[in-house]
């Protein structure tokens, strides 16, 4: 059945009663629930929906007479709100109600597609070219910090006369400059483990080869020889970088590398023992000169990953 | 199960009604430094939401547990400020319930009637639940001669027992070897879930007795015929205050006093100093006066008149002295 | 028989001819919420008020915070300990954002236990998560600042987390550490981020959020016969925003008990060798942590699983649950795999957030 207009006509079974003044929408469901009917002088009456028999144009048939229309209640105006006053989204999407629609003239100049069309591309690819412009230096600028170049200094850190014994990790804390960005030049606190190597242990930390260190072309910087007996690590952990200690173990009866973050343990040629390190110790370049002078160079490398990757 | 939905909707209500009058009560204690709430503070927040029931058993639960929530009087005396407060969030609750789901007209003193029935029952029940969940280490002393069962059951009740039989179920063969995060992980697991059914089954049990509790009052009322509408339509209305103007004003006034009172309290700078952070103690250099300083230097320069002028007169002295003595000595020469 | 028209009317009468003032005033508050305001409706309002209350003391913060690696630690013991109750806003700012994170999972439950998720709001519940993660990124690039060892350590260990993605995540890192390691550039980055950058993001998409969820309206109750919704309808304004308003209240007076009686100290300035401190992340990321240090997660690839692919793969879930769960029953009692999924993910996230609590006593 169409919707009840307003300002429709409204025909009981015997006669016409007046006009639609206003159409009632139930809010949960959005559809009509009531129509009112007005006219004549009469107060307006509220009818609901199943009294209407038909529509046809704008002329709503009622089922009942019109004496009966008397039991329908008078419209209480005052417990209604209009659609305007109220927040309900998409109410009136299903309505028809009212009779006919209101048109606004499009501007003549508008009537063209072709014109509408050719401005709006437009629009994107000058929009689009800014936004291409910005984007190459904008990336470069947003990078710059990310891929610097490595330091390859050798730092004097100390001296061999500060080790002892065979196989033990002695600290050697030492401070290194760097120069950040815009930031003046700062020195960071640094530190290695240097342990003089017996043969076996020697053994293990080459296996048979010199290790070589790379800058970021590739380019080989320094290569350790496998009979220097003295090992230095990188004071990090491989596993996240915490700085990690030299302990003895009295379960184990003996000294290993420990890290107190995750609990990575490493024997004193720096194989993983335990715990959730991804490789073993990384060793770092090392000269020591006739009098004992032990230098290094100042690596780091990423955290966390099987594969030895440099990043200082 | 209708008297546990019953007692569970009342008291969820009646619950969060108190709660938001409790905390300003509590707000008002901890700034004036009668009420000092350190670690246990999520506990004792727990037990003051759930005032109703816990309000008249806390004494014993807290001997029995040998439990230390508070220092002073300050928990004491927030839970018998509690007390009316519960008795009006029953009231206002309470009618509302009675009308909405057991549409029944709810009689005056409603508040005072539910809460003798629920305080009462939570005297018993209350210091109950504490026992069977954590035992009675205030007995421990004596039991410690008892077989380690007997003595686990008394000391550490439902959740000693799950952790002791967890803790036994991890030493077996395979488990025993599990890393340690995955242990822990299991360990509490375990033994939380069931400790949580136990608390569950005693919450439902307490729940089920208020709900019947409450519903014997509410067989005691006449039923309502109203329609649904209006049943809503009146307890939606009972929230609004009879004199608005009166609520309004003192509800403002109160607020305003206590935001004058946070301003007095509160602690200019940190309450908590980083122990190795040090103000410079810079001492203000001393005011300006212009008038001092003017005599000051009036006086300078007296002074140092003074003190020329007597080096004049010295030096004139010594030469008249001394001039003499040389026209003698040069004449005892001539003779 | 009126009296001649109040100034303040007169003014309104002025505003209300050119903008149609009267009509928007009812259009914003007029709306029905079928079955009543519900303390359960809350929730998204003081997401607002938190978000709100964290730019004012955050933008408070900034007249005397400097993002530099040699003035951030003094100039945030500076706010403690100098500026007249900088220690109070500083620390409201801290917990403020502890109640973010409590009040957007409680927002995110209550949506999913009351299935408003399904059509036709999938939209609105799309832009929700992105908001959970813009709030995330808000706590994991604020932890930063103060830049003393809990902040720079944190930030470290979640940043090479984030490595560990395939293909684009050594760029990630790199490009949120302004470098291959830690230092100043990682502060600025991180501040603009979250002065800026999420600040933008979040106002843009709640926006959003607000205008997808007007255009669907509130999906109110999940059980009633009509004529019970219909009896307890009642508008947004007063009775909800009544609600909104004392539940903002209560939510602030926590933060400021909580602002008053812990305030924030900061542990030592931070320095490149974490010495005897253990790194931990934020309470709210203590879970993940946690769940990284199992040994089914142990090694490259298991660490990518836990920390990226896991979490990555339930949020997708996530996001794909409009989709999947096509049902039109919202009512949490009839949809017992959501409700047990719910219960399952809480405890999960429970259970592992206190594990790693217990944990601590093991490290040494």
């Amino acid at each position: 059945m169409q919707q009840p207009k307003l300002k429709s006509k409204v025909r009981c079974s015997d006669r016409e009663v007046g006009e639609v003044t206003h159409v009632i929408v139930d809010p949960l469901t959005h559809e009509l629930s009531h129509i009112v009917v007005g006219g004549n002088g009469a107060p307006p009456r509220q009818i609901p929906m199943a009294e209407v028999q038909s529509v046809a144009g704008d002329l709503v048939q009622l089922r009942s007479a019109a004496s009966a229309l008397m039991q329908f209640p008078a419209l209480k105006r005052d417990d209604y709100v209009t659609t305007h006053e109220v927040e309900i989204a998409h109410l009136e999407d299903h309505l028809h109600v009212q009779p006919g629609e209101v048109l606004v003239p499009l501007p003549p100049l508008e009537r063209s597609v072709p014109r509408r069309m050719f401005f709006a591309n437009f629009t994107h690819a000058i929009g689009g070219l800014i936004g291409l412009l910005m984007a190459f230096p904008v990336l470069r600028y947003l990078m710059k910090p990310m891929y610097a170049p490595f330091d390859n200094g050798w730092l004097k850190i100390g001296n061999v006369s500060k080790i002892k014994a065979d196989d033990v990790g002695i600290q050697f804390k030492y401070k290194k400059k760097v120069k950040e960005a815009f930031m003046p030049e700062a020195e960071i606190d640094k530190n290695v483990w240097i342990l003089k190597a017996s043969s076996s242990v020697l053994e293990d930390v080459y296996q048979g080869k010199d290790i070589e260190f790379r800058d970021s072309s590739g380019r080989v910087v320094w290569t350790n020889k496998k009979n220097v007996p003295y090992v230095v690590f990188s004071g990090k952990c491989p596993h996240l970088g915490c700085g990690y200690k030299w302990r003895k173990v009295p379960k184990l009866g003996k000294e290993i590398f420990l890290c107190p973050c995750h609990l990575s343990i490493y024997d004193p040629a720096g194989k993983v023992l335990d715990g959730p390190a991804p490789r073993a110790l990384d060793t770092l370049p090392i000269r020591v000169d006739a009098g004992g002078n032990i230098e290094i160079i100042d690596m780091e490398f990423k955290a966390g990953t099987k594969a030895q990757i440099r990043i200082v | 199960m209708a008297s546990f939905r019953t007692g569970l909707s009342l008291l969820w209500d009646a619950c969060w009604t108190g709660i938001p009058i409790k905390l300003a009560l509590a707000l008002v204690l901890m700034m004036m430094g009668s009420l000092q709430l350190e670690a246990k503070a999520g506990l004792a927040l727990l037990l003051l939401f759930a005032s109703p029931v816990t309000v008249l058993g806390l004494p014993f639960a807290q001997a029995a547990l040998d439990l230390h929530l508070s220092e002073g009087v300050g928990l004491g005396l927030l839970f018998l400020l509690a007390i009316p407060i519960d008795i009006w969030a029953l009231g206002v609750t309470g009618k509302t319930f009675f009308l909405e789901k057991l549409r029944v007209e709810p009689t005056d003193g409603l508040g005072a009637a539910l809460w003798g029935r629920i305080a009462g029952f939570g005297l018993v029940f209350f210091p109950l639940l504490c026992i069977v969940l954590a035992g009675m280490p205030v007995l421990k002393g004596s039991v410690d001669s008892a077989p380690e069962i007997v003595a686990t059951v008394v000391t550490g009740g439902a959740v000693g027992i799950a952790k002791a039989v967890t803790q036994a179920v991890l030493e077996f063969g395979p488990l025993k070897a599990l890393p340690v995060a995955e242990r822990i992980s299991v360990e509490f697991t375990l033994w939380g879930s069931a400790a949580a059914s136990v608390l569950l089954a005693l919450l439902v049990i307490g729940c089920s007795v208020v709900g019947w509790m409450v519903q014997r009052v509410a067989d005691g009322n006449r039923p309502t015929g109203a329609a649904y509408s209006e049943l809503i339509t009146r307890w939606d209305l009972m929230r609004v205050p009879a004199d608005q103007p009166l609520m309004l004003i003192a509800f403002s006034a109160a607020g305003a006093m206590l935001v004058f009172l946070l301003w007095a309290t509160i602690p200019v700078t940190t309450p908590h100093p980083h122990e190795s952070y040090k103000k410079d103690e810079q001492k203000a250099p001393p005011p300006f006066k212009p008038a001092d300083a003017l005599q000051k230097a009036d006086r300078i320069l007296t002074q140092a008149e003074a003190s020329v002028q007597a080096l004049e007169e010295q030096a004139k002295n010594n030469k008249k002295t001394r001039a003499p003595e040389k026209k003698l000595a040069a004449g005892k020469s001539k003779a | 028989m009126s009296a001649e028209p109040k100034l303040l009317e007169k003014v309104i009468a002025f505003v209300d001819e050119r903008v149609g003032l009267k009509t928007l005033q009812a259009k914003m508050l007029n709306e029905p919420v079928p079955g009543g305001s519900r303390w359960a409706y809350v929730m998204g309002s003081c997401l607002l008020f938190i978000f709100i209350m964290q730019a004012l003391t955050g933008m408070l913060l900034m007249f005397y915070y400097v993002p530099s690696a040699d003035h951030a630690y003094a100039s945030t013991q500076f706010i403690i300990h100098e500026v007249d109750y900088g220690w109070f806003i500083l620390s409201y700012h801290f917990w403020g954002s502890s109640a973010m994170v409590v009040m957007v999972f409680a927002h995110m439950s209550q949506v999913f236990l009351w299935g408003a998720y399904k059509k036709p709001r999938e939209m609105i519940w799309l832009v929700g998560l992105a908001l959970f993660g813009i709030v995330m990124g808000f706590g994991f690039t604020g932890y930063l600042l103060p830049w003393d060892q809990r902040a720079y350590w944190a930030t470290t260990v979640g940043v090479e987390i984030m490595d560990k993605t395939p293909l684009v995540g050594d760029f990630m890192a790199r490009f949120l550490k302004g470098g291959a390691t830690p230092g100043q550039m990682t502060l600025t980055r991180f501040f603009v981020i979250h002065v800026m950058i999420l600040p933008a993001a979040l106002m843009g998409l709640a926006g959003l959020h607000l205008f997808l969820f007007r255009s669907a309206g509130p999906a109110g109750p999940f059980r009633g016969t009509p004529e019970e919704i219909n009896a307890k309808t009642d508008y947004f304004f007063p009775r909800q925003i009544w609600k909104d308003m004392v539940a903002m209240a209560a939510v602030f007076l926590t933060i400021c008990a909580l602002a008053r009686w812990e305030p924030v100290v900061l542990l030592e300035e931070a320095t490149p060798d974490p010495g005897d401190y253990h790194p931990e992340p934020e309470w709210y990321f203590l879970f993940l942590f946690q769940l990284l240090r199992l040994k089914v997660f142990a090694g490259e690839f298991g660490q990518f699983l836990g920390a990226i692919a896991l979490p990555g793969a339930f949020m997708a879930l996530l996001a794909a649950l409009p989709f999947i769960d096509r049902s039109p029953e919202r009512n949490i009692f009839k949809r017992p795999l959501a409700l047990i999924g719910w219960i399952v993910v809480m405890a999960s996230i429970l259970i592992f957030t206190v594990s790693a609590i217990i944990n601590r006593e093991f490290l040494d």
